[in-house]
């Protein structure tokens, strides 16, 4: 990270902390805008969800509550109606039944003859309305009536205004066809003994001879054993029996039609099967009779029985035309949808039903009761008995465990029969239901689950209690009318349809507007969210370009005293920073211009002196080589022909002035190559030529140059090495002889006895030459001056000790321009040691 | 036939000495005193076996007639010695490069006019 930053610019540090301390705020504010707006939306999303889900529960609630306390109200109110029809339907059969009693005792009263009894039934009858004709529907699945009245019944429309609310209509009942019956099928008279006296019958059902009924064999279906009751009446006293009749059998449970009977397998022959109402309109009636008896009497005394036997069909008439619905009647009843009533006796046994195999009947070839329709269980045990069903019937309770759960006999279903008698009907739990509400001569209802549909069922005691009927509250039996419930409150329920279809629409109109909503806020959202990065990223463009605006300006100043910094150090000492304000900047940069100016100037003048100095240096030179160069012309003349001279002439005077002239002129050739060599030093031109070199062969020879001189004056020359001194050095052979040569010409010649010591040690990567003499010495005042220029040269001429006075500084700088040092040690009159060393590369 | 040397120097007194050496040693020693006159003496058959050249002169100078020699067939073996008051080493060194044989520097001995004569003699034989 540090190093990272330390790399950066100025500016890009600048930048960096614009763009730090301004858009990472702006992209944090947008962030948190950003969130805000997610939750604003998400929570009015949640509010509006909320609120439409608690309108349509309310709704849904109020409808809910209305539809069942409507339903509820209707039901009610139903109850009460079919309760009541019930109730009046049964008030009605029994006012019906005695009247039938008035009709026998005034029969009774009557003079018993054929004539007197014809009269009185002659206006014996009563209007009953017959289904007319019937025949299949050319679908085959339903009968319909043969003649149809094509012609709708007129409306009729309230005259006066007033009356309009609500005026309903119903028209005249066109479909029914009345016929007027007898109401009896015969009147009797019957002798003590048993026989019939007289017979009047106004049908054909009951046979016309006279017969002794106290055979019952003679009676309607060998089944009526009035004549054995008959002795027990007392004069008023009125006998009335069961309803008789055989039974009438049925394949079908259900609509009579080809399609049922290839199902069940049987023959399709309706007018063999029993009567079923619209299910079977053309089969076979059951034809009943009620039989009133009571005693004629004459002068106190009875002589004989009057009895009437009353069409069973007038009794059924009561409830075959009824309908618990708006309909209110029917031309026929139908038992398949529900809505129908029957009568039941006082014991349970079906005696007015829209199915007539339904009806208890007896066996006409045996004059027993028929067998009723029997609960599976209950038939098998009385098969597995072995008894005869009445027996049996006897041992077993009634109204055992009823319930929908158990199943009728499938036996007599295929063989037709279906009677009912609610005691055994211990699949049809309403049976008992009946009875608990008529068993103390009451009425009532309740519901049932029957067939898939809940039913309304009423039951209502029929108050007839002539006779025997009198033995029990039930009186003659009781009414039930079944009525579907959803009849009942077809309204509410159609308004609970409508208020279902209101609440769907309105959900569906709450769910649209929520969903409406939901993408208004998206949509919102999204161009809000959009607005926000446009805007967030214009800023941050801004910001970032205001950024780099100001760094650059910050920057550019740097830049250019940088630029401009950079220029002159590279050598441009004429550039010159503009100035550009007042400020901190232009200070600096006005200062940095003053600097550059003294650098300038220092440069300038530096540069003079550099140039001025090399021109002397190259002055020093020239007039050196031609100092040398003239100087060696004369020298040449005057060396040269003294050698001559000196060789050529005879005379020893004259010789030793040639002599002199020769050596004082090589002296003076000395010296000018002494300061030639100097000069060089002193110029930098002086160059060393470092070789591989003997070192031992190179002493060997320089002292051989001095030893010849030192053994005149007796002095012993020796050289010593070191015995590690290797054989070659790399140095420059020529400057070392030059140093060597100095030093021992100089020992030679300040020694005048003892001996002269050059020793090399060798040590690492250091030479060290020694020239050791048991000379004069040098005093203390001249060691100070030793290697001083032309120190010796003030008394040159004069000592004996020739020397051009350079030699010791000439060695000494050459031993510095080699890398060694020269160091000397003397005492004066006991001798010198000069040495230097030599770093070998 | 005797050994025969020319000497070429603008200084009388520089041609005379060498004269006055070489005939010690035994040669028979003309002069010129300049370059041009030099070259002319050294044209066609003429006899000389060595050539002491002094350098600095008026007019050609020694490198110039030594270059002049050296680049004609007939004098590019003859043994030529620079006859010179430059004494330092590095001219010394370019003297030899451009084509002498030997250097002789001023003031002359008979020593070192001997050996100078020796090298030079020796280079060609």
């Amino acid at each position: 990270m540090r190093s990272i930053l330390t790399r950066l610019g100025i500016r890009a540090k600048l930048i960096l902390l614009f763009v730090f301390i301004k858009v990472i705020p702006l992209l944090l504010l947008a962030v948190i805008a950003w969130q805000g707006l997610i939750q604003l939306g998400a929570q009015v999303s949640e509010r509006s969800a909320k609120m439409a889900t608690s309108v349509r529960d309310t709704v849904g609630q109020l409808s809910e509550v209305m539809t069942r306390e409507s339903v509820r109200a209707l039901d009610l109110k139903s109850r009460e109606l079919i309760e009541r029809l019930t109730t009046d339907t049964a008030l009605a059969v029994a006012d019906f039944l005695r009247a039938r009693d008035h009709d026998v005792l005034l029969a009774a009263a009557l003079d018993p003859s054929e004539a007197s009894f014809q009269r009185f039934l002659r206006n014996r009858t009563r209007a009953l309305i017959v289904p007319g004709t019937w025949a299949l529907n050319k679908d085959e699945k339903t009968w319909v009536p043969a003649n149809t009245p094509t012609t709708k019944p007129e409306e009729i429309a309230p005259d006066n205004p007033e009356n309009k609310q609500d005026f309903n209509y119903r028209p005249p009942d066109r479909i029914s066809t009345r016929e007027e019956r007898p109401l009896y099928h015969e009147i009797t008279f019957i002798g003590l003994d048993g026989r019939e006296k007289i017979k009047i019958s106004a049908t054909r059902l009951l046979p016309r001879d006279l017969r002794n009924v106290s055979d019952r064999k003679n009676t309607y279906a060998k089944a009526e054993t009035y004549f054995s009751e008959l002795k027990h009446l007392k004069p008023g006293e009125i006998y009335v029996s069961d309803v008789i009749g055989p039974y009438v059998r049925s394949h079908y449970y259900g609509a009579v039609t080809p399609e049922a009977a290839r199902q069940a397998k049987i023959p399709f022959e309706p007018k063999k099967e029993a009567y079923s109402g619209k299910e079977n309109p053309v089969g076979k009636r059951f034809q009943g009779i009620i039989r009133w008896a009571t005693p004629a009497v004459k002068n106190g005394v009875i002589i004989g029985y009057v009895t009437l036997a009353l069409d069973h069909d007038h009794v059924m008439s009561f409830t075959d035309n009824l309908m618990p619905t708006e309909a209110r009647y029917t031309p026929i009843s139908d038992a398949s949808n529900g809505n129908y009533a029957f009568m039941w006796d006082y014991r349970d046994r079906s005696i007015a039903h829209p199915r007539h195999q339904s009806i208890i009947g007896f066996d006409p070839a045996t004059g027993e009761y028929e067998t009723p329709w029997l609960e599976d269980s209950l038939y098998k045990g009385w098969k597995a008995s072995g008894k005869p069903l009445r027996s049996y019937l006897a041992e077993v309770p009634a109204f055992d465990h009823q319930s929908r759960n158990k199943k009728p006999s499938k036996e007599l279903i295929l063989a037709g029969i279906r009677g009912l008698d609610g005691r055994y009907l211990n699949f049809a739990p309403q049976c008992q239901g009946w009875y608990d509400l008529t068993k103390k001569g009451g009425s009532g209802s309740f519901a049932i689950l029957w067939s898939g549909v809940w039913k309304l069922t009423t039951a209502a005691t029929i108050p007839y209690y002539t006779g025997k009927y009198g033995k029990t509250p039930r009186g003659f039996g009781y009414v039930t009318i079944g009525a579907n419930v959803d009849e009942f409150h077809k309204s509410a329920t159609a308004t609970k349809i409508s208020l279902d279809s209101r609440v769907t629409a309105y959900n569906n109109q709450m769910k649209q507007a929520a969903a409406e909503t939901h993408n208004m806020i998206t949509s919102n959202m999204h161009n809000t969210a959009w607005s926000l990065v446009i805007s967030t990223t214009f800023m941050v463009g801004i910001v970032i370009a205001i950024a780099i605006w100001l760094a650059n300006m910050l920057t550019r100043r740097v830049t250019q005293l940088s630029d401009g910094l950079h220029k002159i150090e590279q050598g441009d000492f004429t550039h010159r920073i503009d100035k550009g304000s007042n400020d901190e900047m232009g200070q600096l940069a006005e200062s940095i211009n003053r600097m550059a100016d003294s650098v300038q100037n220092s440069f300038i003048q530096i540069e003079g002196a550099r140039e001025r100095a090399e021109e002397a240096n190259r002055m020093k030179s020239v007039f050196l080589a031609s100092m040398s160069h003239e100087l060696r012309t004369p020298l040449n003349g005057i060396l040269g022909f003294a050698e001559l001279l000196k060789l050529d002439l005879q005379d020893p005077e004259q010789q030793s002035y040639a002599d002199t002239i020769h050596s004082s002129g090589r002296h003076l050739l000395n010296l000018l190559n002494d300061l030639l060599d100097l000069a060089k030093i002193e110029a930098g031109r002086m160059e060393l030529k470092p070789v591989s070199t003997d070192v031992r062969s190179l002493i060997g020879s320089v002292a051989a140059i001095h030893r010849a001189h030192a053994e005149t004056k007796g002095l012993q020359l020796c050289e010593k090495y070191s015995h590690d001194l290797p054989d070659s050095l790399v140095c420059d052979p020529t400057r070392l002889s030059q140093v060597l040569n100095n030093l021992l010409n100089n020992a030679v010649k300040f020694t005048s006895q003892g001996i002269v010591e050059l020793t090399v040690e060798f040590d690492k990567s250091t030479v060290r030459f020694t020239v050791r003499d048991t000379g004069i010495g040098i005093s203390q005042e001249q060691q100070q001056r030793i290697f001083e220029r032309f120190h010796q040269a003030d008394n040159f001429l004069t000592s004996e000790q020739s020397g051009t006075g350079l030699g010791l500084a000439l060695a000494k700088e050459l031993v510095e321009l080699m890398g060694g040092e020269m160091h000397f040690t003397s005492t004066l009159g006991e001798g010198s040691s000069f040495f230097f060393t030599l770093q070998l590369s | 036939m005797s050994k025969r040397a020319l000497v070429v120097d603008d200084t009388m007194l520089n041609r005379k000495l060498a004269i006055a050496m070489l005939k010690r040693e035994g040669w028979e020693a003309n002069e010129a005193e300049s370059g041009e006159e030099a070259l002319a003496k050294l044209g066609g058959e003429h006899g000389y076996q060595v050539v002491l050249l002094d350098i600095k002169m008026p007019g050609m100078s020694g490198e110039d007639v030594c270059r002049t020699l050296r680049a004609d067939p007939r004098t590019a073996t003859l043994p030529l010695i620079a006859y010179t008051a430059h004494a330092l080493e590095d001219e010394q060194e370019n003297f030899l490069t451009i084509g002498f044989d030997a250097v002789l520097i001023k003031p002359i001995e008979v020593d070192s006019l001997g050996a100078a004569l020796k090298k030079a003699l020796a280079a060609h034989s």
